[in-house]
């Protein structure tokens, strides 16, 4: 599944999880927020397999249920009173359902940030920048590649060091901070002195201050267009709604009880839609396998 | 066609007595393989340097380069990128991107060649050089021969006229070495592509080259075919003689009476066979007492995770005192693990070691073992070889002591001239003597050496070998790693093959060369069936019956260096004793946090009166806790600033002036007032964009750039390396310094984009931007407080500016972040309470800063000073 997800172009999955969140930002229709958290799910649980799924549930519940306590706590806004607390403020029932509705966006907003890791690995997420800017991109590229040297300088110093009884784990607090600054100006004097060979490869290589293309290996498939597109559209198609006055659901001072028109419902399926189609168009391709296989 | 002619080149560094390069000159022509050599020091990486103009280093040149009849700097520079193919010497270093796949493409990417292209020509290069699979690779992943061959792919891509190679192999393995030379004769061959090589380690292209170029001293002394070169270059220079491949040593120094000088092994061999018959060689060997094991491992088995391959398999080794073992093995067999299980880095699962009778992890055991990394540069610390060598010494010894061991020790591994360089300053030899030097220093009596020997040419490999021995003698046991044979049978006395993680056997140095046909000596592979017998050079020459080759094997004085020294007790102890003025700023710095504290506190329980006294104090124990540490701490280090046209504050001031009041009226307007989340992250991107649409367009330099993006990845790590301990993160601090040495532009840069980088490990989340942000800010307010040099006189002021930036900047963005993020209501209740909330984590923060600045500011600036000045970023 993930590969699948994989070959969509980053662009693609950028407009979908851009009008993924937008909406979730926008809006805060609660019946939005439970598909949102729902289809959220789904997701967690087809790319990351039952462990990440549970892990997940768990996470969203802790942060969910810390969101609801605080809220009606802090907030005395609305006029179904259920209670006084004891310094004297209401506690009321739009808080409380508020303080659920707040706490459904954010675990729906980190469910989705799940996907985004899922959908932009690194090389992704320079080539989106690249688009922005390209110096931008190859910083981050150059960074990325100098993770690993650092790490492996630091794995050899530290090597060396605590042989000696010199790692920052090692000897009083003191001492400890002392190692530590050793080893953090040891790593850093390296870093810098071997970063001038990177350099000079760079020039070397024809990089100048000037105009450059950039590799990308990503293609740009009719089928990314469409996807976009409809994407696209979709999200007009909610926002148009939202700005016409029928998803306009407001908790204070009282819930303007929004009765469940045809446009909600229009926009309701339309935003489903647009957050499952990259699970529907990876589901129709698992599909058809299965289906060449049991063929041959 | 003449590739390239030199007219008269000379070369001299600035500020030296003497030319590095004097008075060459030479034709290559096209198709050609030229190899260059000579002994380190003679200026061959600085003449190669001179045939490509952007790498040609400061100094005077005199003379012409002539490119295919032209003038080299007629050349533009993407013309000499496209042309001129240039490896450099080191392989990691000069990798740029993180996969394969992009460093591939970074130099067609600079000529501006189309995406189709591209893809078309690392098709090609990466069937013809075998890399189809590792494409989408990070290059971390791939092995040293690999990443070698990767050096060359990225060079090649670009379809050079001419590849120029500096010491390509030296680095690598011996299988490696073979590899990567047959790729470069391919590449010769079938492209028909000009080839410049220069290596010390000539065996894999001597009889490859068309011609041997001989530098000695900055001149030129020997131009011609291999085989005119073994025969006339020793009758003008005999120590040259040297640099030859091994058969060619042995031919000329026994004096054989052949006409005709073999300079690899196959002719050796037939021509060693036509000679009469000759005995078995049995050299004189002194018998040594057997001793008492002094390390033992049995059964040792390592895996870095549980379920992972074991990279230790029941190896087991025994050494005695004053023996040098070397271990031999492929790429990965598990040398440098088992190394680090004898030191007690890592501990193995299952197996046991002893040292002396006591295991090497348990700290409290008093094992005296010292370890050398493969790259030495990691042991090094200060600024200065001495203070470097000083560190290395046991604290409770005195300083009369101290100087007199330094001096010793200098002495001993021939350092006495080099003691006040700077360590990077150092040749590789002289590093690599200088490391043993300071493995020395800590008393050990277990020395444990990862490739000693490693890209060093035969002069330095002896001395270090002789080193060795000497060191053993006094009762040192040495366990050496390495892949040079020649080293392991020349200078050990035994010998151990390790191989998939398991000792295979493990022999005296002489039993186990004549016993392997594999893993041996060249001398060995040069004379077996022939002269049974022989494992070194000296063992073919007494042989062959030459008895005044130098004697390798002559071992010299024994060593003890700490045989007068004698520990002073701690109370004794010379302690610089701490000046008062920083005790009264400590003080003071905590008065002020508890201030801080209370303040805050009061605060929160409404009573705001107090309160306000409680920040005036806090504010008022800052300012005197600044001055009163205004001490000269910073007086050796001159900050240098890097001057920046004011772009970046007038597009701020636009963007804060116009475009964030806009965004805020759109929100009121169309969303009520109530998306506040929403918003500001609109008005966050606003603040940021200036800042990268500055960067995208201003004109940074290359090295500039890369200095920054070290910074970067410094965040990365920090964070990766402190992940245990909430908050307590030496980040911040990186984003200060750089923001504090490059400028307020690049510490924004530093700081938002060591957050990016560092969440796409550590995870994306709705909190990236925010973080963005908030240590883009910090950066670039520390770029602008210490932007005159003169404002900051000590290490106490810049840690609690580190203190004071962490907590009100990162904490004071980061706290209401948390509101936002929660849509909880965002009132000034619900934001003080998230403060008071968020205040211990935005307290350790701060500390943390503070201690890591304390510590670390000093020497991290000085380190980025140098660079600053060596490399010329300041105008």
């Amino acid at each position: 599944m993930v590969k699948q997800l994989s070959r969509f172009h980053p662009l693609s999955m950028l407009a979908f999880i851009v009008s993924v969140l937008a909406v979730v930002l926008v809006i805060n229709d609660p019946v939005m927020l439970l598909v949102s958290l729902f289809i959220s799910l789904i997701y967690i649980f087809a790319f990351g397999g039952r462990t990440v799924f549970l892990r997940y549930i768990l996470m969203t519940c802790i942060c969910a249920a810390g969101v609801m306590l605080i809220n009606p706590l802090v907030s005395h806004r609305g006029i179904t009173v259920l209670f006084y607390l004891p310094d004297g403020n209401p506690l009321t029932l739009e808080s409380v359902i508020y303080g659920a509705a707040a706490a459904v966006l954010i675990s729906s907003t980190v469910n989705w940030f799940y996907t985004v890791s899922i959908c932009f690995n690194s090389e992704r997420i320079v080539y989106l920048f690249g688009r922005l800017s390209p110096r931008l991109a190859l910083l981050l590229s150059l960074t990325l590649g100098f993770v690993p040297k650092l790490q492996r300088r630091l794995a050899d110093i530290r090597a060396a060091r605590s042989v000696v009884n010199r790692d920052f784990t090692q000897g009083r607090p003191g001492e400890r901070m002392k190692n530590a600054a050793c080893i953090m100006s040891s790593l850093i004097g390296g870093a810098l002195e071997n970063s001038v060979d990177t350099a000079d490869s760079m020039t070397s290589r024809g990089y100048a201050s000037r105009r450059r293309t950039s590799f990308s290996p990503f293609r740009l498939y009719a089928r990314d267009v469409v996807f976009i597109l409809t994407q696209l559209s979709c999200l007009a198609g909610i926002m148009y709604f939202y700005f016409s006055g029928k998803l306009d659901f407001s908790y204070y001072p009282t819930f303007s009880a929004a009765e469940l028109t045809l446009s909600c419902a229009a926009a309701y399926i339309l935003y489903a839609f647009m957050c499952s189609l990259p699970l529907i168009v990876c589901m129709k391709e698992s599909i058809k396998w299965k289906f060449i296989r049991s063929g041959i | 066609m003449e590739v390239y002619s030199l007219r008269n080149l000379s070369f001299r560094y600035p500020g030296a007595a003497e030319n590095a390069v004097n008075d060459v000159s030479f034709n290559v022509s096209s198709g050609e393989f030229v190899l260059l050599c000579g002994v380190s020091g003679s200026g061959k990486s600085t003449l190669l340097r001179c045939l490509k103009t952007c790498l040609r280093p400061h100094g005077e040149h005199e003379g012409e380069v002539l490119f295919f009849g032209e003038t080299l700097d007629g050349y533009s520079h993407a013309a000499q990128t496209q042309r001129i193919g240039f490896v450099l010497s080191s392989c990691d270093n000069q990798t740029i991107t993180d996969t394969v796949l992009h460093e591939l493409a970074f130099g067609m990417e600079n000529l501006c060649i189309s995406n189709g292209e591209m893809k078309k020509r690392i098709a090609e290069i990466s069937s013809f050089l075998g890399l189809e699979g590792l494409l989408d690779c990070t290059i971390d992943s791939l092995s040293g021969g690999k990443r070698r061959i990767l050096n060359l792919a990225s060079v090649l891509i670009m379809q050079p006229d001419v590849i120029i190679l500096d010491e390509p192999v030296s680095q690598l393995d011996p299988v490696g070495a073979e590899e990567f030379a047959q790729v470069i004769r391919k590449v010769n061959l079938e492209f028909g592509t000009t080839v410049i090589v220069c290596e010390h380690e000539l065996d894999a292209f001597f009889s490859v080259a068309d011609r041997i170029l001989v530098m000695s001293e900055g001149r030129l002394i020997s131009d011609a075919s291999p085989e005119v070169t073994v025969k006339e270059l020793p009758e003008k220079n005999p120590s040259l003689s040297e640099l030859f491949p091994l058969p060619a040593r042995v031919f000329i120094r026994a004096k054989t009476g052949c006409d005709r000088v073999p300079t690899d092994i196959p002719t050796a061999r037939a021509q060693l066979s036509k000679l009469q018959p000759f005995e078995k060689f049995t050299p004189q060997l002194t018998e040594k007492p057997k001793q008492k094991p002094f390390v033992t491992a049995e059964n040792l088995f390592f895996s870095y995770s549980r379920g992972s391959d074991d990279v230790l398999h029941g190896a087991n080794i025994k050494a005695e005192r004053g023996e040098i073992m070397s271990v031999v093995g492929g790429n990965g067999a598990g040398k440098t693990t088992l190394l680090h299980c004898l030191g007690g880095v890592k501990r193995p699962y299952n197996g046991k070691i002893r040292i002396d009778g006591a295991d090497p992890s348990d700290r409290k055991s008093r094992i005296r073992a010292a370890l050398m990394p493969q790259d030495t540069t990691a042991l090094f610390v200060k600024d200065r070889l001495y203070d470097d060598l000083d560190e290395a010494i046991a604290d409770n010894v005195s300083a009369a002591d101290r100087k007199k061991l330094i001096d010793d020790c200098a002495g001993l591994c021939i350092l006495k001239e080099l003691l006040d360089r700077h360590p990077y300053d150092l040749s590789d030899g002289e590093r690599q003597r200088a490391a043993l030097a300071k493995l020395l220093l800590t008393n050990p009596q277990l020395m444990l050496l990862d490739e000693p020997v490693k890209g060093l040419d035969r002069p330095s490999k002896r001395r270090i070998g002789e080193l060795l021995r000497r060191i053993a003698l006094g009762g040192m046991c040495i366990i050496i790693v390495t892949h040079d044979m020649d080293f392991a049978a020349g200078y050990s006395d035994s010998c151990t093959l390790i191989f998939g993680g398991e000792c295979t056997h493990s022999l005296p140095v002489r039993d186990f060369f004549t016993g392997s046909t594999f893993y041996t000596t060249s001398a060995r592979r040069m004379t077996r069936n022939i002269i049974e017998g022989c494992i070194t050079e000296n063992d073919v020459l007494s042989a062959l019956g030459n008895s005044d080759g130098d004697d390798d094997s002559g071992r010299g004085t024994p060593v003890d260096l700490f045989c007068n020294i004698k520990p002073v007790s701690s109370k004794e102890k010379t302690h610089t004793a701490r000046p008062f003025k920083a005790v009264a700023a400590g003080v003071l710095f905590l008065l002020f946090l508890a201030c801080g504290a209370l303040s805050a506190w009061l605060f929160g329980a409404g009573n705001t009166a107090p309160a306000i006294g409680g920040c005036g104090l806090t504010v008022l124990f800052a300012v005197i806790s600044a001055i009163i540490a205004a001490d000269n701490s910073f007086s050796e280090v001159t900050v240098t600033r890097v001057r920046r046209k004011r772009h970046i504050m007038v597009l701020s001031l636009v963007s804060v002036l116009v475009a964030v009041p806009l965004t805020i009226g759109a929100g009121i307007v169309i969303f009520d007032d109530t998306k506040y989340l929403f918003i500001s992250l609109l008005i966050m991107a606003e603040c940021m964009l200036p800042f990268f649409a500055v960067f995208e367009k201003r004109v940074i330099r290359t090295r500039e750039l890369v200095i920054i993006a070290v910074m970067c990845a410094f965040c990365v790590m920090g964070r990766a390396v402190f992940y245990m301990l909430p908050e307590f993160k030496p980040v911040t601090a990186v984003v200060i310094i750089s923001g504090a040495t490059l400028g307020a532009q690049s510490g924004f840069l530093v700081g938002s984009v060591g957050m990016l980088a560092s969440n796409m490990i550590f995870g994306q989340g709705p909190w990236t931007p925010w973080q963005m942000f908030a240590m883009g800010l910090i950066g670039f307010v520390s770029g602008i407080v210490f932007s005159n040099a003169s404002s900051w006189k000590s290490r106490v002021t810049i840690s609690l500016f580190g203190f004071f930036v962490s907590v009100v900047i990162y904490g004071g963005i980061m706290d209401p972040a948390s509101i936002l993020m929660s849509h909880l209501p965002f009132t000034p209740s619900s934001v003080l309470a998230c403060y008071l909330a968020g205040l211990p984590l935005d307290l350790v923060h701060g500390i943390s800063t503070a201690l890591f600045l304390y510590f670390c500011s000093v020497p991290v600036i000085k380190k980025l000073e140098r660079i600053k000045l060596k490399y010329g970023l300041i105008e």
